[in-house]
């Protein structure tokens, strides 16, 4: 019993030690994507689609995504520590369940703790201890560890609540990620391995797992990311020696240059007696070192399709039954292991370190961005802020998830030609959207109705007047390439045929002109319109879109349903260059009673792209 | 009574620290800052005049840029004695290795003056000297470009084409000591 608790003590222990930076690290990336997921709840039914609606890849993981940062951030805010107490408290309880289970397996306290220290040394587990949104990493485990505690009690005693306490693990697994499907070959392999003869009683997991595989794929959407693309063939192979040799915690693909090479010479010194460990295993047909290495290869099955996206976050799971199995041969030979592990420990647990550092670091630009931000905002109540020389990695890291709609009342943009020293990730997004067009953002800045402040020092510094001053002479004459027409600021690029600004948007008439800045490299004209139902009662309505005389093509418009045109611009049309764009509607709507307006359509923007 | 003092005193202290541990941390600083004439590219308040190629600071001292990098200059206000754009370069061993060495061009306001071949790798000054009818106005836009550049993907993700720690104007009659 003291044994048991001293060694969950020590390994709680190491995991604050190893990883206490991630407990105070702030959020960064997709956190601020989860965190505005309150922001579409209005009612049931959204609160029902924000839970369970699929998301990126097709994931669906209402428990460690969607309730997690929905419940903490309507408890706490935009307060990170809840999120990251939650997470270590997640672990720590991983590493009772785990010291556990080695023991009542083995018999050996030892076996336990030493896999739950190897596999907490593991920079594998780096991201999901500094990361919210690797939350599902730590949960998953749980759910797993939990599972087959219930599995190996039903196996002991035979006792079915203990199979109803797994099914209920397993069935809520599938909440947490998706990967849970592998369940039933971690309990098949400890039912075949312990107690063969009750095999059966996994069969009915594996249709489960089978059903819910097929569906999950069948609500995927087709993949858009090429990162994220199937490859079914002998890459397989080679995505799984690169984990086998990531699972040392040292080696990344591509990450050579960041080593140091103590580090690699202690991986290696390790790497040969933990493999000889596993061979001895198997060897001597020990059914714990089977175990572990089913549990390795089970839990990375899934991804191994996913040749152009190899990553550590990956390995936080698999690696805790390599862990389980080394553990426990080390648990057995304490004198031969002690030396190598010690060099394990020291070369991944330094890996894991680092990992967890930059994300701190990285996180903590983001914090001082997302602050500073608020605190400019107080100081100039009411007024647009611009921010620019925001560095790539605090764009890509904060800006690119629309972190500032989390905070009410602000109005936050890029300042134009900011993003020209943002690096290009098309397939992340596109730092243009953030930018305030530059004739709106000098009309602003000449109403003293926006502050610009640069993001480049470790605090946000005011730069109004210097960026005043070379924007009037940059951008002067400069014309936006996307035209809102209910914006008032750009009301000199609206030429005839509009009505006057209705709230968010302007109807035109039978025929109505705007004016676009040049866009090089533009390739898109869009343009958004609506068509209301109240008064209209038009049979057949057509849009008409011409640019520079030259008729681009007609679109029809639904009574009660928005236009979201995207036209191909003319391979000979000069888009450098500004443009006059127009809209035509056929048939106009004359407006009931005397003195009635010609109506067109409700537009919102109008632009090269 | 002096127990009393004492203790008030006390709380007095402790009730100051609490109120200092309250004191919200500045993530803003305001002031006024100018358009200079020299761009540090460390320098946070000169950063907005770096308007595009220049990728993130490093070691809180110089950046890599892309094959192109602008910076907008505050021309001197004696221009008699003539006028040099420079840059304070490392031309990378890691980028010549693979592409050679590069020719440095500046186009100042869009009229381009004379291209510059490097010779040798490492860190090294280049300049050159700028028609005074260039800089008539507050502003001045330089914009440098190699020819021989890592393209993007090439070794990393980003373009790389030099390493730059300053770019800016200055005067001949201010250099002139200095070549002493």
């Amino acid at each position: 019993m003291t044994a048991r608790w001293a060694a969950f003590a020590a390994a709680a222990a190491a995991c604050l030690a190893l990883y206490w930076p991630g407990l105070v690290t702030w959020f960064s990336m997709d956190d601020f994507a989860w965190l505005g997921l309150r922001l579409s709840i209005f009612n049931g039914h959204d609160f029902f689609s924000a839970l369970f609606s699929p998301k990126a890849q097709g994931t669906v993981r209402p428990i460690s995504e969607r309730l997690y940062f929905l419940g903490l951030e309507w408890l706490f805010g935009l307060d990170p520590l809840p999120f990251r107490i939650v997470a270590f408290s997640t672990q720590i309880l991983n590493l009772w369940l785990l010291i556990r289970l080695a023991e009542r397996v083995t018999g050996s306290v030892a076996a336990g703790f030493a896999a739950a220290l190897l596999w907490l040394a593991n920079s594998a587990l780096g991201q999901a201890m500094s990361w919210s949104s690797a939350y599902n990493q730590l949960l998953w485990p749980a759910f797993m560890l939990g599972g087959l505690h219930c599995r190996w009690t039903y196996l002991e005693s035979g006792e079915r609540r203990a199979l109803l306490r797994e099914w209920l693990l397993f069935v809520l697994g599938f909440g947490v990620l998706e990967l849970q499907v592998v369940y039933p070959m971690l309990a098949g392999a400890l039912t075949v391995l312990y107690r063969k003869e009750r095999w059966r009683s996994v069969i009915p997991m594996f249709v489960a797992a089978a059903v819910y595989a097929a569906m999950n794929r069948g609500m995927a959407k087709p993949q858009a990311n090429p990162m994220y693309l199937l490859h079914w063939d002998a890459s397989i192979f080679q995505t799984f020696a690169h984990y086998v040799h990531m699972s040392m915690g040292v080696w990344r693909p591509g990450g050579e240059a960041a080593v140091e090479p103590w580090q690699n010479w202690l991986q290696l010194a390790a790497a040969i007696p933990a493999a000889a460990a596993l061979a001895l295993g198997l060897w001597k047909r020990d059914r714990w070192v089977l175990f572990g290495i089913a549990w390795f290869v089970a839990a990375l099955l899934p991804v191994l399709p996913l040749r152009d996206h190899v990553s550590d976050y990956y390995l936080t799971v698999p690696v805790a039954g390599l862990a389980l199995a080394i553990g426990a041969v080390a648990a057995r030979n304490p004198l031969l292991a002690a030396l190598p592990a010690a060099m394990y420990l020291a070369s991944s647990g330094y890996a894991a370190r680092i990992v967890v550092n930059y994300n701190s670091d990285r996180a903590e630009g983001g914090r001082i961005l997302v602050e500073g931000v608020k605190q400019a905002s107080a100081r100039n109540p009411g007024k647009i802020i611009l921010l620019t020389a925001v560095g790539s990695d605090l764009y890509w890291t904060v800006m690119n998830d629309e972190v500032f709609r989390l905070i009410p009342g602000i109005e936050v943009y890029l300042a134009p030609g900011a993003e020209d020293n943002i690096q290009k990730n098309p397939e992340l997004g596109d730092p243009a959207r953030h930018v305030l067009a530059a004739p709106v953002a000098l009309a602003t800045l000449k109403q003293d109705r926006a502050v610009v402040y640069s993001a480049a020092g470790p605090k946000l510094l005011n730069v109004t007047a210097i960026w005043k001053e070379m924007a009037v002479r940059r951008w002067e004459t400069a014309l936006a390439p996307v035209v809102d027409v209910a914006q008032p600021l750009l009301a000199a690029q609206i030429g005839a045929g509009w009505h006057t600004i209705e709230g968010t948007f302007r109807w035109s008439t039978g025929s109505a002109k705007v004016r676009l800045g040049g866009k090089p490299g533009a390739r898109e004209i869009h343009v958004s319109a609506f068509r209301p139902i109240d008064g209209d009662h038009r049979a057949n309505v057509e849009l008409e879109l011409w640019v520079k005389g030259r008729r681009i093509g007609a679109w029809p418009a639904t009574r009660g349903e928005s236009l979201k045109i995207s036209a191909a611009v003319p391979t000979d049309l000069d888009v450098s260059v500004p443009l006059e764009v127009e809209v035509r509607v056929n048939p106009p709507l004359i407006e009931f009673g005397a003195g009635g307006r010609e109506l067109g359509l409700v537009f919102g923007t109008i632009g090269l792209r | 009574m002096q127990n009393r003092t004492l203790i008030a005193l006390v709380a007095l202290a402790l009730s100051t620290s609490a109120c200092k541990k309250k004191q919200p941390v500045e993530y803003v600083q305001e002031g006024t800052s100018q358009l200079t004439g020299v761009v540090n590219v460390a320098d946070p308040r000169a950063a907005v005049q770096m308007l595009r190629g220049f990728h993130e600071l490093e070691s809180n001292a110089w950046r890599w840029t892309a094959s192109k990098f602008a910076v907008a200059l505050r021309p001197p206000k004696d221009t008699s004695g003539g006028v040099k754009v420079y840059a304070e370069i490392v031309v990378a061993d890691a980028v010549v290795d693979k592409v050679g060495l590069p020719t440095v061009t500046v186009t100042m306001d869009g009229r381009a003056l004379p291209p510059l071949k490097i010779v040798k790798t490492g860190p090294q000054r280049v300049e050159w000297d700028v028609p005074v009818e260039l800089l008539k106005g507050d502003v001045v836009t330089a914009e440098f470009s190699v020819d021989k550049f890592l393209a993007a993907g090439q070794v990393e993700q980003r373009e790389l084409g030099l390493i730059v720690s300053v770019a800016g104007l200055q005067s001949s009659k201010a250099a002139a000591p200095a070549a002493k």
